[in-house]
This record gives C-alpha cells, structure tokens and sequence, in this order.
C-alpha cells in the first residue's frame, strides 16, 4: 500500500531523515519506535504533506501513486490519515462543521455522494457514541477548550468518518493518563481491517500494549535501525535507545 | 463670501444652479439652510488627509473625477434587486434610486402602525439637520446642500415595529460620473423598538460617488438596530455620516458590512446623553483588489453610567487597505462609564496594510475602559489540520476567515438577522468576492 524508498527530509537545511525505506501492507499494524529527535514525526508530517519539511531525494507510493506531489488535501482524499500529536484548536469553526465539511470533501474526492446535514448527524451521532464524543464536543469549536483525552478522542472520530486506507497515528499516547489511553485504543483497535494499515508513532513502549503491531521499526537519526515483532518494544523498554548509539553516530 | 477654487467649488456651482429645482425649495427655512451648508461646504472644502480625522483615507479620487449630480429617475424605471446582491430579510423596503425613494417600488402604504414617515415639507426646521457638527463632518454640509430626498422615520411612543425596515439604495442606470446624497432621519420614541437594515448596491451604474447621512435620535429607554451592508459597484466611493445621539436607557445598536466600493468611509459619532444608555458600534470589512474602507467611530460619554462596545473584525487581500479610528471621550461627569473597543484584523497578502487608531480621552476617574487592536495573516497549522482532513485550499481559507469574523457576527442581537448577514457573508467568500 506504501511504499518508501530512501526518503531523505530535512527542514531548514538540517536533515532530519536519512534515507528511510519502509513498506506498509493493508490489514497490518505498525509501530515506529525512536527517541525525541530521531526524525519520527517529521516522517508523520511529510507523509500527509506539510511544506515546512524539504525532500531532498526519495519517493513515496500510495497505492502505486506518487504521494509526494500530492497537496495535502489530494492525500486525504486518497485515504491517508494524520492522527496529529498535536491536534490544532480552531476558534469559530464548530466541531461537527469542521467533520461535514471534511467528510463530504473526501467523498466528493472519491466519487462518492455528498451526505445532507440528517445523513451526517446520523453517522457521526453513531460514531461519536462509539468513541465518547459527546453532541456537546460536537457543537464546541474545534479542539478549543478541549482537554488532552477530548482532543485524541476528536483525532479518532476524524479517523472512523473518514475512512482512510492508512492511519498515521502521531504520538497519539501523548499526553493521556492510563484510562484515556485506553479509550483511545479501544477507539483505534475497532477501525483495524483487512483493506486497512495502521502506522503508530510513539516514543514509548505503554501504548503498544493497547495497540498490538504486527512489526515495530525503530528509528533513530533520521534512519530505521532495527525491525522486529512486538518483543522488540519490550527490550527497548529495558534497554533504551542508547544501544543504537553506535548506529547513531555512524 | 469667495468660495475657494477647488472640487468644492465644483459642486458648490452645480447646486447653485439646481437650487432652486431641489425638494423643498418653496420652503424659506430649507433654501437657508441648504444655502449655508453650501457656504459651510464651500469654506471647508473636501477635507484632506492634513485633517487629523481624514489622515488616512485621501479623497483625490473625487477631486479628480467630475462628478455631475444625478438627474432624478422616473419611477418607471425597472429595477432588480438580486438575493446575491441584497440581503433578503422580511421587511417593509423603501427603495432609493440615486437617493431619492421610488415610492412605486416601496412599502410606504404599508407601513405599520407607530411608525410614520414623514415627507419633507413635514420635517420642519427645527429637527433636519439639528444633530450634524459641518466642521466634524464637511461631507454633511454638501449631503444638506444637495440632498434630492429626505426620508424622515418617526416611530411614537411605545411602538413595537414588527419587522425591519428596509432602505435600499441603489445607483441608477447612467454610465457617466453622478453624485447623489442619501439622507434619513429615525426618530426613535420613548420605549419604542424598531430594526432598520440599509443596503446600498450599484445597479447599472460603477463611476458614481454615494454621499450618505443619518441622523438618528433615540429617547428615553428606545432600542434601534441599525444594520447596514455596503455592497457598493466596486469601483465607486461611498462616504456615509451617522449622528447618533443616545438619552437615558436607551439602546443603540449598529452593524456595518463593508464589501464593496472603491473608496470607503463609514463614519459614526455617537453622543450618549443620558445614563444606562447602551451604544453598541459593531462591523466586518472585507476588502480585496484596491479597496480602501474607511471605519472611523467616535463615542461621547457625556452621562455617567453607560457602556459602549465596538468590535471591528477586517478581512484584507491583493492591495486592499483598511483604516480604523475609534475614538472614545469620557466627560468628567461621565463617572462608572463602560467602554471597550477592539479592531482586529486579517492580512491574507503581502500588499495589504491596515492602520488602526484609537483614541481614549477620559476625564472621569471612575470608569472601565480597554481597547485593542490587532494585525496578522491566516494560522499556518490551522490550514494544514484543514487541509489533512480533505478541505482543499480555498474552502479551507474560508472557514478560517469565517472563523475569524464569527466573534462579531455573533455580537448581533437580532438572530434572524445574523443568520442571514452570516450566509450573505458565506457565500460571498465561496463567491470569491471578498478574497479571490
């Protein structure tokens, strides 16, 4: 479904990613473990195409398509999700504004009919229960006011309207005691399909035991440095990042 | 007395000859008083951006364009006001044509019960023209000097008026350079209630200059709204005058849209007389290609106890240019006076530029005031959060501009009103109107 061939990103001249090669296949789970600065979100924010970030050389597919001259709307619609580390607070634009409008512009991508304001509500009403949405948070602007378990919680109801093909879930624990961690992952685990790819972004081992990869890929400086199953998480959580120190300074 | 040679004398010599075919003209009284503000406009002459309050809208555009007063149009003339163009409210409509009211295309046998409006002949000396300071507001004395209508609304005592009243104001059919002056009054009874919403479109016409006045008075524990939407041709001028004056308990509330003309200027000077008065000035301006609108308020708290609110939201794209003067004065006796006045505005170009300037004179020692001002461009991350989610670009931008100027749309009282300003708004943005 994804295919990355030695993607090298950097960001005001410095680099930050340093020829990444990576392949997703739909009804998989993946994680990418890595130390703060090891170039983890940078990668997240590229492949849903932020122009704060320069690829210097490297392709990315989609499904065989060249993602990388996508605009980040044309991304969307081809069914890649950001689930953002950071969701953005928008003042003025109600929450369930904000998801109809998204929604119909990914349908209207797809060529897939628009839904009226009855049909949404329906939908998102279902959804939203299903995450702990409430219609209250529906009606609020945007992630304003929100508390940090309110804003992933919005993050994961983005993802199960929209759909995507491949969800890139940023640093999604962050910020999240133990029992909005877990509603959270209960919320990611129920939109797991064989039709889609999950891609979790995460500095720590705690969320994988409530999202269970398939294969976990450690990076470290700009590069992937070990692959394995889940185990992997575990011995890292022992060991830390520091036994890559040779490969980080390489 | 020697009129200066420049602009004012121009107009000063084509309402010369037109004196005596103006309305009113066998009225002694009106003859005087168009006769000084002739003289007044002629010694005054356009104001210039020397003058402190003009310093930055500059007025060449109608020093330079001949401008030849509008002939009046017969009431023949067929007229279409398009939903795009003219916000469509329930309302008793009363349309002016180069401003004068077309009373076949108007409600006026229509109107309701506790509220009249009076033609000039009734007006009488005593009321026109009573509220304007000519050295304040020059535009003021040519508007009396030349004015071919005057609408005077008197709403009595008590009077609930069910549904607004709506003034349309729209350019004639001639293509050549025409000037006109609208001219209203509301007279606002003890504890009466009424909505007036003004819309002012070009029709056929594009070259023409709109040189309006109100004169608004509001008695004891009166509520007027007053919602107006400026959706001038856009390469015409429109300058307006508001005098508003506020007695005790009474309730002023003003809505200003600006998105069309070239060269804009609304301007509203309120005087609070009376204690518990509530003066709310409120406004959006959205403005692209080279506009220039112009918002310049100033608020008198010349009775203690009352507040006075202005938020003024500016969306500005290409080279448009937006200008904000709020001034505030606080008498000494004006203590525990409440004021706060915000302007803020939306740069989405590099050649854009607003100037903002507000001016707080206090003199009492008791009293709550604040005012800001703001400048920025369109938030990056929240484009991009947008954008991942599948709203391309332009809708994006315009949710975000939306977004912006959502704070003081929901200032607006009337919700049938803000709805309908807000979709007016909205599909302008879609339109590209305001930010192509």
């Amino acid at each position: 479904m994804l295919e990355i061939k030695n993607l090298h990103v950097s960001i005001d001249g410095s680099k930050i990613l340093r020829g990444i090669d990576l392949n997703l296949e739909a009804g998989k789970t993946y994680a990418i473990m890595g130390p703060n600065g090891s170039g983890k979100s940078t990668l997240s924010y590229v492949l849903a195409g932020s122009d704060k970030y320069t690829v210097t050389d490297g392709t990315v597919l989609f499904d065989g398509k060249n993602l990388l001259e996508m605009d980040p709307e044309e991304r969307a619609g081809e069914g890649l999700f950001l689930g953002f580390q950071y969701p953005v607070e928008i003042p003025g634009v109600a929450t369930s504004t904000f998801l109809k409008t998204a929604l119909n512009a990914v349908r209207k991508y797809r060529g897939e009919d628009e839904l009226d304001a009855m049909q949404f509500l329906k939908l998102v009403r279902k959804k939203a229960k299903e995450i702990a949405v409430s219609d209250e948070m529906l009606k609020r602007p945007v992630n304003v006011g929100f508390s940090g378990g309110e804003k992933k919680r919005n993050e994961v109801l983005q993802l199960a309207m929209l759909e995507p093909k491949l969800a890139v879930l940023d640093e999604t624990d962050s910020g999240l005691d133990i029992d909005a961690l877990k509603t959270v992952a209960d919320g990611v685990n129920r939109l797991r399909s064989p039709k889609r790819a999950m891609l979790v972004i995460t500095h720590y081992q705690r969320l994988l035991n409530y999202i269970v990869p398939d294969v976990i890929h450690v990076l470290v400086n700009g590069k992937i440095v070990a692959t394995g199953a889940k185990d992997l998480a575990i011995e890292l959580e022992k060991s830390g990042y520091s036994m890559f120190a040779d490969s980080q300074a390489a | 007395m020697v009129v200066k040679p420049n602009t004012a004398h121009n107009f000063a010599s084509h309402y010369d000859e037109m004196r005596g075919q103006l309305p009113g003209s066998h009225l002694s009284w009106l003859q005087a008083l168009r006769e000084h503000s002739l003289n007044v406009f002629g010694e005054l002459g356009l104001p210039t951006v020397r003058d402190e309050r003009w310093k930055y809208t500059n007025l060449n555009k109608i020093r330079q364009e001949n401008f030849v007063p509008a002939s009046h149009i017969s009431s023949s003339e067929k007229i279409t006001l398009s939903s795009e163009e003219v916000a469509q409210i329930d309302a008793y409509k009363i349309i002016l044509i180069n401003g004068s009211m077309i009373k076949s295309l108007s409600d006026v046998d229509d109107l309701p019960a506790g509220l009249d409006l009076e033609p000039i002949d009734e007006i009488g000396e005593e009321k026109l023209s009573r509220l304007l300071d000519f050295e304040r507001t020059p535009m003021a004395a040519l508007n009396t000097a030349a004015f071919t209508d005057a609408l005077c609304f008197n709403i009595h005592d008590d009077a609930r008026i069910d549904k607004p009243i709506h003034l349309i104001s729209v350019a004639g059919t001639s293509t050549e350079p025409v000037v006109f002056h609208p001219r209203f009054m509301i007279n606002a009874g003890r504890n009466s209630k009424v909505t007036f919403f003004e819309s002012h479109i070009g029709g056929q016409n594009s070259n023409y200059f709109s040189n309006c006045v109100a004169e608004i008075e509001l008695l004891s524990n009166a509520t007027l709204h007053h919602y107006k939407v400026q959706n001038d041709h856009e390469d015409a001028t429109h300058i307006a005058a508001s005098e508003v004056r506020l007695a005790d308990g009474s309730k002023y509330e003003n809505f200003v849209v600006t998105v069309g003309a070239k060269l804009s200027r609304n301007e509203i000077n309120a005087q609070i007389t009376g204690s518990n008065a509530d003066c709310r000035l409120l406004g959006v301006y959205l403005l692209n290609g080279k506009q220039h609108g112009d918002h310049t308020t100033s608020i008198d708290h010349a009775a203690p106890d009352s507040t006075s609110h202005e938020i003024y939201k500016g969306v500005l794209d290409d080279n448009a240019r937006g200008v904000f003067q709020g001034k505030i004065l606080v008498r000494k006796e004006s203590q525990r006076t409440n004021g706060y006045q915000l302007n803020q505005a939306l740069l989405l170009s590099k050649g854009t530029e607003v100037d903002s300037k507000p001016e707080l004179e206090i003199y009492a020692d008791d009293v709550k005031c604040s005012h800001g001002a703001t400048a920025g461009e369109l938030d990056e991350d929240s484009l991009f959060y947008l954008r991942a989610r599948g709203i391309n670009e332009v809708v994006a931008r315009n949710l975000l501009i939306e977004a912006f100027i959502k704070s003081a749309l929901d200032e607006i009282s009337n919700s049938s009103i803000q709805t309908t300003l807000s979709a007016t708004i909205s599909s302008w943005l879609s339109a590209g109107k305001c930010n192509d």
